[in-house]
């Protein structure tokens, strides 16, 4: 009979004692409890057509091409053939803000003839300033080490297909300020071939399948 | 016959005193923070974030700005969600000295950026 009134108290003893230790648990000995909160809406598309677009040309070193129906590309050893082209965030509507969380950003370029070779072209971003009217082959600005994204063409598409290239981290960055944005240069990724091929590409000049950044964010 | 009355008498006794005690439990608990020092927050107009995302379309790293000078030597935490479901989370200490009211933290696991609808921000301490 002693045992089954101890083990009653056991029972009351383990009962209350958690209680003790919860109590404990809940003591914050922190001067500063702060908590802040952001909460995205829904998404926002913004599709920019580019402020400046060019090509420079290895063969041609000192021409501009800033006002060309067209942006080449080409991977010949000789005349090697890059696309500079260059977008303006802020012009988006209603303007991104600096803490925005970008969800995709894509660059778009049409191509103005048919593709002749199935060719890999690489984007990098620019980390110089340049200009429409000014970049030549001479001048053209530095890019970053890394390739930010790739896209392929394909032999025997026509004109008028749409290639993307993902540019979300970029963007990212040019929206939060943590890097300037001189926009992307587009590039085979294999240059120095023997021979060459020209992939051409609407310019902003053109009619139509001018070259578009697509952004969509939350803020 | 007599000592098993009392014992079960007994019994009943502690039983009544273990169900005044669970009804009475929740008084027993001291309100939180009330334990070892006041809580006040170290800021109180809100924090800034900037993301930071990788070519894959990540987030690894959200930068955390605006934060008053009386953060400096506590723990910022951060949680970003989808919905109601944590998919990131990080933290990072903030120096005492040289505070210059942001910090980065890093990310882990890496969400992407389409799948995050909130951040969540904490700083405890110093």
């Amino acid at each position: 009979m002693r045992a089954g009134v101890g083990l009653a108290v056991a029972a009351l003893m383990s009962f209350v004692t958690p209680s003790v230790g919860h109590a404990a648990a809940l003591g914050i000995s922190s001067a500063y409890l702060t908590a802040a909160t952001r909460t995205y809406g829904a998404p926002v598309t913004c599709t920019l057509t580019a402020v400046a677009d060019s090509y420079v040309d290895r063969l041609l070193a000192t021409t501009n091409f800033g006002t060309s129906g067209v942006l080449n590309v080409n991977p010949s050893a000789v005349s090697t053939e890059r696309v500079f082209v260059q977008f303006d965030l802020t012009a988006c509507s209603p303007a991104i803000p600096a803490d925005a969380l970008v969800q995709t950003a894509q660059l778009r370029l049409t191509t103005a003839s048919g593709v002749l070779a199935t060719r890999t072209i690489d984007m990098r971003s620019v980390s110089a300033s340049w200009t429409e009217a000014g970049v030549t082959w001479n001048t053209q600005p530095a890019v970053a080490g890394s390739v930010t994204s790739s896209a392929g063409v394909t032999l025997g598409q026509g004109a008028g297909t749409v290639i993307s290239w993902t540019a979300t981290s970029e963007v990212q960055s040019f929206v939060t300020g943590a890097t300037t944005d001189f926009g992307f240069r587009l590039s085979d990724s294999a240059e120095g071939a023997a021979v060459g091929v020209v992939l051409s590409f609407s310019s902003r000049e053109a009619a139509s399948g001018r070259p578009q950044l697509v952004v969509t964010y939350v803020a | 016959m007599r000592r098993l009355g009392l014992a079960v008498a007994l019994l009943a006794v502690v039983a009544a005193l273990e169900l005044a005690a669970a009804a009475t439990m929740p008084t027993s608990v001291p309100p939180l923070g009330g334990g070892t020092a006041d809580v006040s927050a170290c800021d109180t107009d809100g924090f800034t974030f900037r993301h930071t995302i990788d070519t894959s379309g990540r987030i690894t790293s959200v930068t955390v700005d605006a934060m008053a000078a009386p953060c400096a030597g506590g723990t910022l935490r951060l949680t970003l969600t989808n919905g109601t479901t944590s998919v990131g989370s990080g933290s990072a200490s903030l120096p005492s000295v040289g505070f210059s009211g942001s910090a980065t933290v890093s990310v882990s696991p890496t969400p992407p950026s389409s799948g995050v609808t909130a951040v969540y921000a904490v700083v405890e301490g110093p």
